[in-house]
């Protein structure tokens, strides 16, 4: 009883090796999450500068100059992830 | 029949581990996907395998197997079942067992999250948990097995039972909570190293671990405070924390990993800080391991360290290894890790919480240097030289209230730099009112650190108020809000940020409690029935003494009337003389144990321990111990506790991104 258990066991561990060749999700998937990841941490970047800014954590010369970053970022990720999913 | 399966399952989780380490290997190498597949389902059989383990060790617990040596050891029949579930980490076989079990959950939990994500980093993240896995697994299979059978040629009837300091409800939660933050630990290194190997560049690797970093962070915090706390109820010397190794050894892992959640959030925003980050994650692992070192392998004597072991010398290969391993890969990647991006200004939020990562790194290594030197001494000269709470104390006070000055700081800088006006602006009100309340302080004749301590924490309060008011204030003009909904969209729109300020005030509450502790009072008498003493301006009379014989101790009862300086009824404590085996025959082998009772108000704490007992002359003698201010710890720690539950509670974009 327990040999069979063991066996059934081991065959359902082993059982991905005796299929056919398996697609590989890696890079490009990858790639996207990281670049959507970025892009929804800077949406929110920009939202938190200018509340930061609203409340007097940044000079005006700090928040243009880091809301002009923070949108240059974001649009060059964007245009990657266009890039990446035509692909 | 049970434990051999018991050891069964845990041989083969330990054969399956290894298959699966190879598997995930030659994928990496090969990229042949099937292997990947195969390797990942053998690491869910190993989680599976070790928590079928686990479960049978409980049952042998519960049903009082005797035949069982770790059974034995740490139950009897007369223990009541709660306890007998307890016992599974009470002792070393068992806790290592449990050690492996929780990180088993934790590998499931992150297996199911995870099967669609990560798809570079997943197979490192696995051989990563599973090489921790199989340390802990050849552990109990070949060092320590808790399956092992009593060596003895005769029936056992009773077992030896289970120390009556950890027969408490406290210590029925405290481990596994403290566990799960130790054990949690392993799932953001092994982010962290599979991050370093596959050159992943940042946003990933902060996403996969910053949420395991904070819950499991929370566990170790509630872990500790739970540790405290049973130490308060139950050790009877009327104190929380004596800088015990073991408590060091939870406390080190907290500081590193604090630094880190802190310093994250500089790497999400500015993406910078990512090597320090690195290597505070990685240290925060080896120090959980160096914990577990320190609490099982009997290097330290203390409270917790029940058990001598030869798992010393294998731990710390273990240690050592990781070590190793985590300095050469940082040392190798510290290239593509580097920043374009620098602190601008010294006066910058940014550099406020570098500032604030240096000092917990500080803390965290004189705890470590006051915690092995006992070792050291004892090596290099042959004498152990123990360093005790005022080595602690002397060093850790003053780094502690730096750090409470920083939670103040902190949120009053702006990011970038903060101009000479906004300086003054933003902190001529905390500075004017912390200066004014240390004068009342003065006033009332608080010197030293009490002082310095109560006016940080009125700085730090009116920051934190500050703080809130401007984001308030700001949403009103804005969006013309009331104060109200102001507030409320606020601090959910900015989770972790406003929920860290919840925890800022917890520490501030903490702060209170720790410097109550310099009006503690403290007398130890014995009284005769109806004879009275006083501590401080409170009176004690012993009205009564009664007997009472329960199922697994026996009790001598004091009954204590409190009263004021007036006379006035204050409380009426009944603490106990307990004997706990008290029917064994063998004298030595009936335990002792004093079970105090505990006032409790806002403004302190009346702490009775009946100590002994002159049953020729009916006398008792007491401890009694006044401690102000001490319910402020555990107020802190529910603050605490409640900020993190608000910076961990998912906002509507990270639902719908899951």
């Amino acid at each position: 009883m327990l040999f069979c258990l063991f066996s059934l066991v081991f065959l359902y561990s082993i059982w991905p090796l005796f299929k056919g060749i398996i697609f590989n999700p890696s890079n490009s998937q990858d790639t996207l999450d990281a670049l959507e990841r970025r892009k929804t941490i800077l949406y929110r970047e920009i939202q938190y500068i200018d509340a930061e800014y609203d409340i007097g954590n940044l000079n005006k010369e700090d928040y243009n100059l880091t809301r002009t970053e923070l949108v240059q970022e974001t649009s060059d990720i964007i245009a990657e992830i266009k890039l990446i999913s035509s692909n | 029949m049970t434990p051999v399966l018991g050891s069964v399952s845990l041989s083969l989780a330990t054969g399956f581990g290894i298959l699966s380490v190879i598997l995930l290997s030659l994928y990496i190498r090969s990229g042949d996907y099937r292997l990947f597949l195969a390797g990942r389902r053998m690491a869910i059989i190993v989680s599976a395998l070790v928590i079928i383990a686990t479960l049978l060790l409980v049952k042998e617990l519960i049903t009082s197997n005797f035949d069982v040596d770790y059974v034995a050891h740490y139950t009897s029949i007369e223990t009541p079942t709660i306890y007998k579930f307890t016992a599974l980490w009470a002792g070393q076989s068992g806790s290592l067992l449990f050690w492996v079990f929780i990180l088993s959950i934790y590998s499931l939990i992150m297996i199911f999250q995870n099967r669609n994500r990560y798809h570079r980093m997943m197979p490192w993240v696995l051989c990563v948990i599973l090489t921790v896995q199989l340390f802990f697994l050849i552990l109990t299979n070949f060092i320590t097995n808790p399956f092992e059978p009593t060596n003895a040629d005769f029936v056992i009837a009773n077992g030896l039972g289970l120390n009556p300091l950890l027969q408490n409800l406290t210590m029925a939660i405290h481990p596994p909570v403290l566990y799960l933050g130790f054990v949690g630990f392993t799932i953001p290194f092994a982010f962290t190293f599979a991050a370093l190997l596959t050159n992943e560049k940042g946003s990933l690797w902060v996403r996969s671990i910053r949420r395991w970093s904070l819950v499991t962070w929370l566990a170790l915090s509630c872990g500790i405070i739970l540790g405290g706390w049973w130490a308060y109820q139950e050790l009877g010397w009327g104190g929380y924390w004596a800088w015990d190794p073991v408590e060091n050894a939870s406390f080190m892992p907290w500081l590193t990993g604090t630094a880190f959640l802190h310093s994250i959030i500089i790497q999400e925003k500015k993406n910078m800080l990512r090597v320090w980050n690195t290597i505070l994650i990685m240290l925060t692992f080896a120090l959980t391991i160096f914990g577990t070192f320190l609490t099982r392998s009997g290097v330290m004597s203390s409270v917790h360290s029940f058990t001598e072991s030869p798992l010393g010398p294998i731990f710390l290969a273990f240690v050592a290894i990781i070590v190793t391993v985590c300095a050469i890969l940082v040392f190798q990647g510290l290239p593509k890790m580097k920043s374009d991006k620098h602190i601008e200004s010294l006066t910058s939020r940014e550099s406020g919480f570098l500032f604030n990562n240096v000092v917990f790194v500080t803390m965290c290594f004189a705890v470590f240097w006051g915690t092995i030197f006992p070792v050291i001494s004892e090596a290099v000269r042959g004498t152990k030289i123990t360093v005790g709470p005022p080595f602690f104390n002397q060093v850790n006070v003053p780094i502690g209230l730096l750090l409470l000055m920083l939670t103040g700081v902190g949120p009053l800088l702006a990011w970038r730099r903060t101009s000479r006006s906004n300086f003054i602006k933003y902190f001529s009100i905390p500075v004017g009112l912390a200066l004014i309340a240390a004068i009342v302080f003065l006033l009332f004749g608080f010197r030293g650190y009490v002082v310095i301590s109560l006016t940080l924490s009125v700085f730090v309060v009116v920051a934190i108020i500050t703080e809130f008011k401007r984001g308030i204030q700001a949403r009103v003009n804005r969006f013309g809000e009331s104060s109200f909904v102001a507030f409320r969209t606020m601090v959910r729109k900015n989770r972790s940020r406003y929920g860290g300020y919840f925890v800022h005030l917890g520490i501030v509450l903490m702060f209170i409690g720790f410097t109550g502790q310099a009006f503690n009072l403290k007398k130890e008498f014995g009284l005769g029935i109806n004879d009275r003493e006083h501590v401080g301006d409170i009176n004690f009379e012993l009205k009564q003494l009664r007997e009472e014989e329960r199922p697994n101790h026996f009790a001598w009862i004091a009954e204590l009337l409190v009263t004021g300086k007036d006379g006035n009824s204050i409380t009426t404590l009944l603490p106990e003389k307990r004997i706990y085996f008290h029917r064994d025959p063998n004298p030595d082998r009936r335990q002792p144990h004093s079970e105090l009772d505990i006032h409790t108000t806002l403004k302190g704490d009346i702490y009775s321990v009946f100590s002994s007992i002159d049953t020729d002359n009916g006398i008792a003698f007491f401890q009694i111990m006044i401690n102000p201010l001490v319910q402020f710890v555990w107020y802190g720690g529910y603050m605490l506790v409640l900020g993190t539950l608000i910076a961990l509670w998912p906002s509507k974009r990270e639902k719908l991104l899951t």
